[in-house]
């Protein structure tokens, strides 16, 4: 697929929405939590897990699941622990641990190796996945998943400030179970368009109704666990993430937009470099940002199915 | 005075064997997965929780005196981390310096390592035991750590410190005296020569004497 030369506008108005109704919606206990499964297709027919990115869930891909079904796979897209409606965190400490869920997912729920399709944060988590535990992956589809910045690695300048903003947060969280009450899901479809640029009315609209319920008082919260974004600190930099990119050996493909977008913040040197720790094939998709798949399915199915037709089901 | 203790993560005995050698005063709880305590509501571990419960202790218990927070092994990590935001007025770490540093690959190879080795553990991923200690908490919590990112976290730390270090720590002897001269404050370090908890404690006491 050629490099975009489109401009910069958001596709809003253009963009399909077609979103299908799960096959199948079920609860599996798996690693001491529970997990929300999502299932499209044919249960025998080789499985596809679909992850979605940080605070969002897997009602995401009600578009391009039924497309990955369709090809003759098994889509299953779950909710991360702490996302949708699985079950909670104690912590955003919790990388490797959602690394361990969908090893033990794959393993004693689907039963065996499978490919997977994932955006952002679940493109993070696929890479570690695959490198922990290669008998359990096929290959990887990565939509705008390399990792955040360099800078996003450094340690703010006053760490005793940050660690108090920190510990105030989690203890409002804990001893106060205080969450933010929404009006209504349009205010907080509303929200999230304003927060990410390119997505459509629409998508914003399904986003928020199906990660948000009922909140104490009457009014609509998250989904998400809030304790997802706090943790005690530890190191995280790019060489290892280097390191964790270059322990995958299955078959990866990237796929990236063109166009800014919040969360799009890697430079194309950058994300050239990671395509390279990978050993992936990269794809662009013209004329899209961070949601890919959303903004574009038919480029992206297309893209997806050029490479399943060379690396096999 | 306020001094609470969070003891090693995957103690066997809990915070009973530092209760049993330390004085009444002092505050030793179990923490989540050990001993009286079950195990956290998603039977994961992470050092939040041990800090969380820190820090609400001494919420709750603090005199004008301060407080002290102990944080032993691998606890002495979230007991400093509390220390940096200023959860506490003196902070001691036992065996806490961590070991030989890492390269990316190695931390890599750890993470991995722990996470394959749970996954084989059938004890470790089936519900955890309503009390006693939790086989899941023996895996430890997986920090990643480096030279830069402890030397930037304990600048952050101007209460007064007290490292201790007793023949199980696996931090290089050589290493001990440089790391200590990260602290942002005034630092003791205190080397034992047998692993021994009533020694321990009377190394504490002594010092929180000393600092009035």
């Amino acid at each position: 697929m050629a490099e975009s030369g489109a401009g910069t506008h958001a596709r809003s108005e253009s963009t399909p929405f077609t979103p299908a109704e799960p096959d199948r919606a079920e609860f599996v206990d798996v690693d001491r939590t529970t997990l929300r499964l999502w299932c499209w297709g044919d249960p025998t027919a080789p499985p596809v897990l679909l992850l979605h990115g940080a605070y969002d869930h897997g009602r995401m891909f009600d578009d391009f699941a039924p497309r990955v079904a369709a090809l003759g796979y098994h889509a299953i897209a779950i909710d991360f622990r702490g996302h949708g409606d699985s079950g909670p965190l104690d912590t955003g400490f919790a990388w490797s641990l959602l690394h361990l869920d969908l090893a033990l997912l794959i393993r004693d729920v689907i039963g065996g190796p499978v490919g997977v399709i994932a955006h952002s944060f679940g493109g993070g988590q696929s890479i570690g996945l695959a490198g922990a535990f290669p008998e359990l992956v096929r290959w990887l589809v990565v939509i705008d998943g390399l990792g955040p910045p360099p800078i996003a690695f450094v340690l703010p300048d006053d760490v005793g400030a940050s660690i108090r903003a920190n510990a105030s947060r989690t203890d409002r969280i804990l001893f106060d179970q205080h969450r933010r009450e929404w009006p209504s899901v349009e205010d907080m479809a509303a929200y999230r368009a304003k927060h990410n640029l390119r997505l459509s009315p629409q998508w914003a609209l399904h986003l928020a109704r199906h990660g948000s319920r009922r909140g104490p008082d009457g009014g609509w919260v998250w989904k998400a666990d809030p304790m997802f974004g706090l943790g005690v600190p530890s190191e995280f930099n790019v060489e290892l993430l280097a390191e964790e990119q270059r322990r995958v050996r299955c078959p990866v493909l990237v796929l990236t937009g063109t166009e800014h977008d919040t969360w799009r913040d890697l430079t194309p040197e950058q994300e050239t470099e990671r395509v390279g720790w990978l050993r992936a094939r990269h794809v662009t998709v013209p004329d899209t940002g961070h949601y890919v798949h959303l903004e574009d399915p038919e480029a992206t199915l297309h893209a997806v199915t050029t490479f399943l037709d060379e690396v096999g089901p | 005075m306020t001094v609470v203790l969070l003891h090693d993560l995957g103690d066997p005995a809990g915070g009973a064997g530092w209760r049993a050698a330390a004085p009444t005063d002092w505050i030793v709880p179990d923490l989540p997965g050990h001993g009286a305590t079950p195990a956290t509501r998603t039977g994961h571990y992470d050092p939040m929780s041990a800090v969380a419960i820190g820090r609400w202790t001494m919420a709750h218990a603090a005199d004008e005196r301060g407080a002290t927070l102990i944080g032993v092994g691998q606890h002495a990590h979230g007991a400093l981390v509390d220390a940096a935001g200023g959860g506490c007025d003196r902070v001691v770490i036992v065996d806490g310096l961590w070991g030989p540093w890492r390269t990316p690959s190695e931390e890599v190879d750890a993470c991995y390592g722990m996470i394959r080795a749970i996954a084989s553990d059938p004890a470790a991923t089936a519900a955890p035991p309503a009390s006693g200690l939790d086989p899941r908490a023996t895996y430890g919590y997986g920090v990643m750590v480096s030279p830069a990112f402890c030397r930037r976290l304990w600048s952050a730390i101007d209460q007064p410190v007290l490292v201790i270090e007793t023949p199980a720590s696996v931090t290089p002897p050589e290493a001990r005296s440089e790391r200590v001269s990260w602290f942002g404050g005034p630092t003791t370090l205190i080397e034992l020569d047998a692993i021994d908890r009533a020694g321990v404690v009377d190394a504490i006491r002594e010092w929180i004497e000393r600092a009035g």
